[in-house]
Parts: structure tokens; C-alpha cells; sequence
């Protein structure tokens, strides 16, 4: 009996490694998929809030995970500029005569009125190094997307550090592309705070990259933002200067 | 007629029996009127400050929350709470043209307000006020009373500086949020310090000196000014009196400095360091420009550099007084804007004083992306009485059923505290009434003491109600009396009053009054004729019943007493 008792919880704790071991795996296929040396994009982002529907318009392109570019071409927001630059976001516009660096509880703001925050947006850290996951389920994707009925691993990622944005998250990985099909983060509390779905994505090069999601921030009545990217170009020629901040107030 | 001609003979002879009856007992008949004198007195003092509250409340909330007529939209009235920017007054030019033709009415500004997020780490939302500059310049008028933004100054406010400039990227700050938000660097580098102190003439290098001490563990100059530990209360008050003119002439100092020269040697942790290694390009001419000393923790600068207007340029935008913020445009948009400080004001409404920047209405409009739009429309009249007209006539001019126009009284604050009126008729009541006791006390006391008396009126032929008369009208004339000093003095007290502002914050022990911090006393003759007849006639309403008592005595019982 305390052989089959200790066989029984070696058996337990291997496929618990194992488990945690592809945990590991998958979050750093995921961190993969987001890596890219330079892309070059147009996208639009659709807000709905309050019965309201607002289109804004951009192109962007980005070098790395620190660096990044977008400028707003809707008429209402034109001329409006944001760059990240090493980790750290800047403001530009015809209205601020010069540029504004967002920092501290500024990144906790609403980004262009969107259901996406400035700390979503300039995430500079992997999932790997922020975030212990675990898989806690193998299920079907339920979700009403395109990507319904796809195999999926369900992880809990629990935050290493307290100073990390959202303490815990989950995500939904699809097993044959490993894409993020869905990420729902929670507050310290337990209190669900963003959804973000996977609507669309396609496959660039080796990797599967997501073109369409809707982002819900779920503290905010009634609205959700869905977020398109076309046009897109890896790998172009992105000249060094074109992260600088005068650059930027030009 | 010759009966009427004996009622008003023996009316008199009965006023007169009455008159000469209060002299009977003089020190009695002097602590009645005393009592009711006391109660009017009170009543005319309490009267005098709940009127001077409300009219400051009236003129606050209207100066700044509702005019005298408000016009904004209907989706607008559902979510006034949060200022929405997003459901605006189309064509605002047209609405204000038309509704300056309206007779009695004086003024019509359109004004647009929101929340707005601080970069500042310290104040992180406030709100940002689009207002018409001009409108606040020009407005003190002293028949409607607008424009007094601080009344104990009657000034529009402004305590330092000028308000900004309706073609400039500038702002006027709130005494407290600049305050909060700590708008002058509370540490200087002793590098910085020093090269600062170079720039400036000897009166404002003594102001720094005298507001900022060394501190060698920070090798660091702090800001000594408002750091009180246990002191006492009244030091406090004191203390924040005189500091807070210091602090002032600092935001001055710092609003207009200019310097003309590149610091020799700056400590790495010097704020102008701090600013310049955030971007970029600035980065790269202050490096190109200065060598880091490692040992000293100092940036020394290089030998040949004689003169850099690039870096110089930089450096000055470091000194600048700025306050960068964000709001929610009309569309949905992040709209930034980081106006120069130019003037600060400090208004009797505290929650405003706190958590307002007041911008030019032109760059609101741009920035909330409302181009031909405006949040809402202020109409201020001649006078309060046609307020009711103008209303009327402005609903049937536009008859847009999407518009909502609300005169001031329609604003829930004023009308929760207009509610309150009949309150303050209770406590009154209470007043008097408590000092009617002792002239009923008196009434009966006379009644018990003059029994026989009673008693042989009534035998020598008086008739019952003659002889209630008699006891109604000596309790009548010492409430007048005693009414007529109460008002008498109260009057002199409030008419001195009324000259004198009175503080709320100081009458509740520091505590701030959040929406009207300066009181005047309310001189009114309204108020003291009011507080005459109601003290008057309460109390001698309140002696009927113990007069009464003196017609049911028997004359017969009465003489053999």
C-alpha cells in the first residue's frame, strides 16, 4: 500500500513536470509569434461605446519589441503620433507643439479612447519572463470566432513580480498554430478586467500572425474595439533615425 | 358714529391702563423685552448669514456651474456628471447672435469643460476649463454680480500672473492644485541652485535662498516652505499665511525666469538633467556638450564650448512651467496639450480652486475636436427678475426639441438648498418661542399678582374682554419693545458685518468649505423688518392664552382674595 502510494504521487509529480514543462513551451511559441525584426503595417481600429461607432486610421511600423511607430491618418486625428522608443512612449501632436513622454499612471489610460491601454499597447516584457504558466485544461475552443471548435490548451499564467500590469491571466493557445485565440486579465482581486479575442490572423513567413481582435476593456459600460491590420510587410528596411524623437515632432 | 367714537375712547384709555402697567415692575418688565430683544437679535444675525450664504452659494453656482440660464443637449443633461464632451451645441455662433438680441439679457458666453488626466504624479485628473479669456477680463459687473470669481476680493481671481492668452498654448492654475501638484521643484541640485541664483536679480535670489536650505545628505537644496510638524494650529494658520505669498512670488519667479547662461557643472541628478536625457536629441547636444565626472556625480562642461543657443534653447524649456494633460476629444481621441503657466487664481469655490486649469475657449474647442460646436451656452441677465422671459423667449425662438435650457434655479444644489428655507422659518420659530416663555411667564405673574385688582375692574363695570385687552396689550408692548432693540441692534451688528468677508474655512476650524469659502453677512431691511414682525407678532400671539386666563377670574372670588 505505501509502495502504490508513493508510485501513485512520483506518477503525479513527473506529469506535473511534464505539464509545467510545456506550459513553458507554449508561452515561449507564443512569445515567437510576436517577435519580429521590422514590420511595417495600415490598420484601423473601430471603437464601439455607447451605441457609438468610431473609426480611426493609422500605419505603423515597429523594430523589435522596443521600438514602434504609429501615426493617426482619420481626419479627425491626424497628425497625431506615437512612438516607443527603447520601452518608453511618446505623444506628438500639431496641438502639443511638442512631444509628450507618457509615463507612470498615464499608461493605465485608455489609448485613443479605446478599450486598449497604453500598457497593453507598449508591452515590453515576454511572457516567459513576467508570468509562472501552467496548463490547466485541454479543451475545445468555444468561443464564437472562426476558430471555434479548435483544440486548444487552456494556461494560467500567475505574474513572478507584483509590479507586472495584470497578475493573472488566461489564454486560450491553439494546439496546431499556437496562437492566442483568446487572453482574459484579471486584477489582483479576481475581477476579470480585459478580453481580448483572436478574429483573424494569417500566416507570414513561419509565423501566425494575428490581423483582427476585438479588445473588451470590461471596466468600461458597453464597449468593445476591434482592431484590423493589413498591408502588413516584415522585414522592410526600417532607416535607424526613424525612432527619433525629433523625428517624431517633425 | 358716537358709539364707534366710545370703542376708540375706551381703546385708548385701555392702551394707556396697558402702558402704565409696564412700569409697575420695571426690572421684570426689562428682562421680558430683553429676552424677546435677544431671540430677534438672533433671529436677525442668523437670517443676515443664511441669506449672505445662499446669495454666495446663488452667485457661486451661477458664476460658475449654471449661469443664469444654461443651453446644452439632451444627452448631454443625462451624463452631466462626467462633462462629456461628445454631445455638443451645434452651431453655438448662431444660438449666442440671436440670444444677445433678447432684451435684459447682458452677457452670453459659451464655455466647454472636462475631465482631464495630469501627467503630474501627485494630482493625477482634474478639469479643464475652456473659457472665453475675454469674458473674464471684462466681465466684473457690479449689478449682476458676474465676474466676481473671488468675492472677497471682488476681483476675477487672479492672484499672481495674467490670465493666458486666447492665441497662446497657456493656462491659469488653481492656487490649491499648484499647490498640490507641487509646481515648483521642491529640489534643486546645489549646482543647479547655485547656477539658477546667477540668473536671477538679488530680490528673487534672496526669496530662494530664504524658501529653499541646504541639505547636505542630498547634497540638494529643499524647499522648506509648508513643512510644519507639530505645531501648533494657530502657528499653522500663521505660518500658511505668510508662506503661501512666498510660494507665490516663487511660482512667479519660476513663470518668468530666463536664463542667459549654461550652468558651469550640474549634479546627474539635477531636475534640468533629468528633463534633457528623456529625449533623445536633447540628450545627444547636453552629452556633446558636458563631461561626466563619475567621482563628483557631476556633469562638467567642455572647455571650448563657448556659447550653445541649441542647448541653452533646451535647457529653458526644462525651467518652463508647464502642465501637460490628456482629455477624451469629442471623438474618442487622446488630445494632449501641455500650456505654459501664466497667471494663478484662487476663486471662493474651493473644489474649483483645486482641480481647475482654466485654458483659452478657442484651444479647448480644438482640442475636444469641436470645431463649430460647443459644450453649452451661459446667458447672464440684467436682471434676475427676467429670467423667467428670456427663457421662455429663447425656447420659443429656437424650438429645438435636442436643446436644454435651464435657468439657475432648476440646478439641484440650489434648489436642495432653497428647500431648506422652511427649516430656517422652524429654527426662528423655536427662537421666539422659547423667549415667549418668559413674557407668558410674566403675563401670569402679573395676572397672579393684580387678582384683586381684576377683581374690582371687574366690579367697577369692565367687561371680560376689556380686561383681556389690558393683559394682551402690556405682553404686546414689551415684544415690540423688546423686538424693536433686537432689531435695532441686530441691524447695526449686520450692516458692520456685511463689510467684513468671513471665512468658512476659518469658523470650521480649517476645515475648506467646498463650495463657498467667503461669507458675506447679508444687510437687508427686508431682513430686519421680517425679523420685527415675525418676533413681534409670535410673541405676542404666544401671551393670548395667558391673557385669557385674567376673563375668567370672578370678580367677587378676585376681592375676597
Amino acid at each position: 500500500m505505501k509502495l502504490k502510494s508513493m508510485i501513485f504521487f512520483w506518477a503525479l509529480f513527473i506529469l506535473q513536470n511534464a505539464f509545467s514543462q510545456d506550459a513553458l513551451t507554449i508561452i515561449r511559441k507564443l512569445d515567437n509569434n510576436e517577435v519580429f525584426n521590422a514590420i511595417q503595417y495600415e490598420g484601423d481600429m473601430t471603437i464601439f461605446i455607447t451605441g457609438k461607432k468610431i473609426i480611426k486610421t493609422f500605419t505603423s511600423y515597429a523594430k523589435g519589441r522596443l521600438n514602434y511607430y504609429i501615426e493617426f491618418t482619420n481626419p479627425d486625428d491626424l497628425g497625431t503620433k506615437y512612438m516607443k522608443k527603447d520601452g518608453n512612449l511618446f505623444y506628438y501632436s500639431d496641438d502639443t507643439e511638442k512631444v509628450i513622454p507618457i509615463t507612470g499612471h498615464m499608461l493605465r489610460e485608455s489609448m485613443m479612447g479605446s478599450d486598449l491601454s497604453y500598457e497593453d499597447a507598449i508591452e515590453n516584457e515576454t511572457l516567459e519572463s513576467q508570468y509562472n504558466a501552467k496548463i490547466i485544461d485541454q479543451i475545445k475552443f468555444d468561443s464564437d470566432t472562426k476558430f471555434k471548435g479548435k483544440d486548444v490548451w487552456l494556461l494560467e499564467l500567475n505574474a513572478k513580480k507584483k509590479t507586472v500590469s495584470y497578475p493573472k491571466e488566461l489564454i486560450w493557445v491553439d494546439k496546431e498554430t499556437f496562437a492566442a485565440l483568446k487572453i482574459e486579465r484579471f486584477a489582483l482581486s479576481g475581477a476579470k478586467l480585459k478580453e481580448f479575442l483572436l478574429l483573424d490572423a494569417e500566416w507570414i513567413g513561419n509565423k501566425y500572425f494575428a490581423t483582427e481582435m476585438q479588445i473588451k476593456d470590461l471596466l468600461r459600460k458597453d464597449s468593445r474595439t476591434l482592431f484590423k491590420m493589413k498591408n502588413i510587410k516584415m522585414n522592410v528596411q526600417i532607416p535607424d533615425d526613424a525612432f527619433s524623437l525629433k523625428r517624431l515632432s517633425r | 358714529m358716537n358709539k364707534g367714537n366710545n370703542i376708540l375712547t375706551s381703546f385708548i384709555y385701555l392702551i394707556k391702563i396697558a402702558y402704565r402697567n409696564i412700569f409697575r415692575n420695571t426690572r421684570r418688565s426689562i428682562l421680558s423685552m430683553a429676552a424677546v430683544g435677544l431671540a430677534v437679535l438672533l433671529i436677525v444675525f442668523f437670517m443676515a448669514f443664511v441669506e449672505g450664504m445662499m446669495d454666495s452659494m446663488k452667485l457661486i453656482a451661477t458664476t460658475f456651474e449654471s449661469g443664469h440660464i444654461k443651453i446644452t443637449t439632451k444627452d448631454y443633461e443625462k451624463e452631466e456628471n462626467f462633462m462629456p464632451v461628445w454631445y455638443p451645441v451645434e452651431n453655438p455662433d448662431y444660438y449666442i447672435d440671436e440670444i444677445k438680441k433678447i432684451k435684459g439679457v447682458k452677457r452670453v458666453t459659451p464655455r466647454i469643460l472636462s475631465y482631464g488626466t495630469f501627467t503630474n504624479s501627485k494630482v493625477k485628473h482634474g478639469i479643464i476649463a475652456g473659457v472665453k479669456i475675454d469674458d473674464i477680463l471684462q466681465s466684473v459687473d457690479d449689478k449682476i454680480k458676474y465676474g466676481y470669481y473671488n468675492f472677497t476680493r471682488k476681483s476675477n481671481g487672479l492672484l499672481i500672473g495674467r490670465y493666458p492668452d486666447k492665441n497662446e498654448n497657456e493656462c491659469a492654475i488653481g492656487y490649491r492644485l499648484a499647490k498640490k501638484m507641487e509646481i515648483i521643484w521642491t529640489v534643486i541640485d546645489k549646482y543647479e541652485f547655485e547656477w539658477l541664483i546667477n540668473n536671477i536679480d538679488k530680490e528673487e535670489a534672496t526669496l530662494m535662498k530664504d524658501c529653499y536650505k541646504y541639505d547636505e545628505s542630498l547634497k540638494s537644496y529643499k524647499l522648506t516652505l509648508f513643512n510644519y510638524q507639530n505645531l501648533p494650529k494657530k502657528e499653522v494658520k500663521r505660518l500658511n499665511k505668510i508662506e503661501k505669498i512666498k510660494y507665490l512670488d516663487l511660482i512667479n519667479l519660476f513663470m518668468n525666469i530666463d536664463v542667459k547662461s549654461l550652468p558651469e557643472r550640474i549634479g546627474n541628478f539635477a531636475n534640468t538633467v533629468e528633463y534633457l536625457l528623456i529625449f533623445d536629441y536633447m540628450k545627444e547636444t547636453f552629452l556633446k556638450s558636458y563631461q561626466y565626472d563619475a567621482d563628483n556625480e557631476v556633469y562638467n562642461i567642455k572647455n571650448d564650448l563657448k556659447k550653445n543657443e541649441e542647448l541653452l534653447s533646451y535647457i529653458k524649456s526644462a525651467l518652463e512651467l508647464r502642465i501637460p494633460f490628456k482629455i477624451l476629444s469629442s471623438q474618442y481621441s487622446d488630445k494632449y496639450s501641455d500650456p505654459r503657466i501664466t497667471g494663478v487664481f484662487e476663486y471662493d469655490y474651493i473644489t474649483i480652486d483645486e482641480s481647475m486649469l482654466i485654458i483659452p475657449y478657442e484651444r479647448m474647442q480644438k482640442l475636444a475636436s469641436l470645431r463649430n460646436k460647443t459644450q453649452s451656452i451661459f446667458v447672464f441677465a440684467e436682471n434676475l427678475k427676467d429670467i423667467g422671459n428670456i427663457k421662455q423667449e429663447i425656447s420659443l425662438k429656437f424650438n429645438n426639441p435636442e436643446l436644454v435650457i435651464k435657468d439657475w434655479t432648476q440646478f439641484p444644489f440650489l434648489a436642495m438648498f432653497n428647500s431648506f428655507e422652511l427649516m430656517y422659518y422652524i429654527i426662528y420659530a423655536v427662537f421666539l418661542i422659547v423667549a415667549s416663555f418668559l413674557i407668558i411667564n410674566t403675563v401670569l405673574m402679573v395676572i397672579h399678582e393684580r387678582i384683586k385688582e381684576i377683581g374690582m375692574m371687574g366690579a367697577l363695570g369692565m367687561k371680560r374682554h376689556e380686561i383681556i385687552i389690558v393683559f394682551f396689550l402690556e405682553a404686546f408692548f414689551l415684544s415690540v419693545i423688546g423686538a424693536f432693540f433686537g432689531t435695532f441692534i441686530g441691524g447695526i451688528t449686520t450692516l458692520i458685518l456685511s463689510y467684513m468677508p468671513v471665512s468658512m474655512e476659518a469658523m470650521m476650524g480649517g476645515i475648506e468649505f467646498p463650495v463657498t469659502n467667503t461669507i458675506f453677512v447679508k444687510f437687508s431691511f427686508m431682513i430686519l423688518l421680517s425679523s420685527f414682525l415675525f418676533g413681534s407678532l409670535l410673541t405676542s400671539a404666544c401671551t393670548i392664552i395667558p391673557s385669557l386666563k385674567s376673563a375668567f377670574i370672578e370678580p367677587v372670588e378676585a376681592l375676597r382674595r
